[in-house]
């Protein structure tokens, strides 16, 4: 069923459900059920959940079909890769050059994906064999940092962690089957292990949301208090020196107020308290939430990785695009927000509190929480084992979906077997892996930085690419019509409109104000880290500048199209 | 949890459950190829 080459023949989707299932196979992964968790208890629920649904409503569901009609339309004209697929429809060869960021974003984001895909397998190991059947959070937090090695850099590899062996059984698993092709495995994947991983996630769900207050001495942490972390719109914080601690539910009186103030105050003491108020309008001015819900939904509906543009260029001419399109989109959210959203972050704040679950690292929140539920349900041991493990499979899609990109470009562009393709992409992400593992110190720098520039800032440059190439190179009225043909759906009204000035208008205000407040008001950490030459974040982004350069210098010594292609039919 | 995060939570996980449930009912059940111009249906 997948759209690949085997000895030279072009193989096509052959049902709408297959496409539609290994799109969503793809997407479901760790942006469901660690990303999403992370960042929506990181930015307090709220406003970040109304900034998310705009986004994706506005952004996704318009930037999702783009890519898929550029995808279709690249692969009529003999394009499989961004690159390709750009400067066919461009007729232009500065577009291919732009497209490369199409290929390295997927390759950046696919070298922390490994990374974690190790942290999974480990968990899935130790939760097998019982080393998480611990007594405490603590314990839990304190397993995490050693596992992962996230006390300096380097600390991964010291003997108490055993981390680098299912790292590396992650990396060869993901070359192996990249190597193999995936088609029978993403069919079968899709067939029983992810209704499985979807039914396990359920029960978990289920015990989280009766979990009611595990700690009686800590009254206030609470699936309730959990549920309205997540979703009220506006909230009354308690922080010290800035940093949220503490959230006063909705429901409490002055006089409880001011008991978990004097509380908060007697366990930071010399420490300033405050109580501070963040209504919805004060939550939605901040430009960092905004980029980052848009990263989110960019990073969860693979939108500018350039796997959706691949898999659309395999569907035939007049199959539907448009419904298979919506369809995958509305099955990753549903998985992401009913199900990973309401299990992670309501666990979190009542079993670890809301400063631990606002402070904890965008992919860590999910490995220090989940054991701990699992150690509170009956079969938790099996049900840990199940999730784990089933994660990494689904996570193992993924990553080999993410890697899809850069193989049609090696194979397109460098005329390479499938065989060398593996070894010189594997040679480019196995390097930057080990990065990502190595600089585990400050915060995970290596990977929050991967995961910024490429997984976010990288994203947010490829949609406006292809927004930019399908608006104003190639036309929005043909644009629409080849999303139109075989579509099973009718196209809303007004999606012209909205991608003529509405996603544009979004991507540009959201990117200025971004700007802005990074130049003019406060720098963001990742800049900072950068200029001030932290070599967790210097060397990743050097590695993937310099495989910018050698994708760039592959691209312009290749013979393949160099020749001017035909000009698209004008019916 | 307040009422107006009790309604964002309902109207935003419902929304996501019913576009997928309208759409897979959809995908099923619409003929293939339904909107697809005469022209290329024939060809």
């Amino acid at each position: 069923m997948a759209g690949s080459k085997n000895n030279g023949v072009q193989v096509t989707w052959n049902t709408q459900l297959g496409t539609m299932l290994a799109v969503a196979s793809s997407a479901v992964g760790f942006g469901n059920f660690l990303r999403f968790p992370g960042l929506a208890a990181q930015y307090g629920g709220g406003a970040f959940m109304i900034a998310y649904f705009c986004a994706f409503l506005l952004l996704g569901v318009p930037l999702c079909w783009v890519e898929w009609t550029i995808g279709r339309r690249g692969g009529i004209l003999g394009g499989h890769s961004c690159a390709s697929a750009f400067m066919l429809i461009s007729h232009s060869s500065v577009w291919k050059y732009l497209g490369i960021a199409g290929v390295l974003a997927p390759l950046g984001v696919g070298m922390y994906y490994m990374y974690l895909e190790g942290w999974t397998l480990g968990y899935c190991w130790n939760t097998a064999v019982g080393n998480l059947s611990l007594h405490h959070s603590s314990q839990y937090a304190e397993f995490f940092a050693l596992f992962t090695g996230s006390a300096s850099d380097g600390a991964a590899y010291t003997s108490k962690s055993s981390l680098p062996y299912f790292f590396a059984l992650a990396i060869v698993a993901n070359l192996y089957l990249l190597y193999r092709g995936i088609t029978r495995g993403i069919e079968w994947f899709c067939k029983w292990s992810m209704p499985i991983l979807l039914l396990t996630a359920l029960v978990i769900l289920v015990r989280v949301l009766t979990l009611g207050t595990p700690d009686p001495a800590q009254p206030y942490h609470n699936v309730d208090q959990g549920l309205g972390y997540m979703w009220n719109p506006s909230k009354t914080v308690l922080k010290v020196d800035d940093i949220t601690v503490e959230m006063i539910p909705a429901e409490a009186t002055e006089q409880q107020a001011e008991q978990m103030t004097q509380h908060v105050q007697l366990t930071n003491p010399g420490k300033r308290v405050q109580r501070e108020h963040i209504s919805l309008i004060r939550g939605l001015l901040n430009p960092d939430l905004w980029i980052t819900a848009a990263g989110q939904i960019f990073f969860s509906l693979s939108i500018g990785f350039g796997t959706v543009l691949t898999y659309a260029s395999y569907v035939p001419r007049r199959k539907d695009i448009a419904l298979v399109a919506l369809t995958a989109n509305a099955a990753n959210e549903a998985v992401e927000v009913g199900i990973a959203g309401m299990m992670i972050v309501p666990a979190a704040v009542s079993l670890l509190g809301v400063a631990a679950a606002a402070s904890a690292s965008t992919f860590g929140l999910g490995f220090t929480v989940l054991p701990e539920v699992f150690a509170a349900m009956p079969g938790g041991r099996l049900f840990g084992t199940l999730f784990f493990g089933l994660l990494f499979l689904a996570s193992v899609t993924s990553s080999i979906s993410i890697l899809q990109p850069t193989m049609a470009f090696l194979e397109e562009f460098w005329r390479l077997t499938r065989a060398q393709s593996v070894v010189v992409a594997g040679l480019l992400i196995v390097v930057g892996a080990f990065a990502v593992s190595w600089y585990t110190g400050d915060g995970m720098m290596a990977l929050s930085t991967l995961d910024f520039w490429m997984g976010t800032m990288c994203l947010y440059l490829i949609s406006s690419l292809y927004l930019f190439l399908f608006r104003w190179v190639w036309g929005t009225r043909n644009g629409l019509r080849e999303l139109g043909r075989g579509a099973r759906i009718p196209l809303p009204h007004g999606l012209g409109f909205v991608i003529n000035w509405i996603t544009p208008a979004i991507l540009l205000v959201i990117f200025s104000s971004w700007l802005y407040k990074n130049i003019f008001q406060s720098t963001s950490e990742h800049i900072h880290n950068l200029i001030d030459g932290k070599p967790g974040a210097i060397l990743p982004m050097l590695w993937m500048l310099v495989i910018y350069i050698f994708m760039a210098f592959v691209t312009h010594t290749s013979r393949r199209f160099h020749k001017r292609p035909v000009p698209p039919q004008k019916s | 949890m307040t009422l107006p995060g009790i309604i964002t939570m309902i109207l935003s996980i419902g929304f996501v459950w019913i576009l997928l449930s309208v759409c897979v009912y959809r995908l099923l059940h619409e003929p293939a190829s339904s909107r697809t111009p005469k022209k290329d249906r024939q060809n």
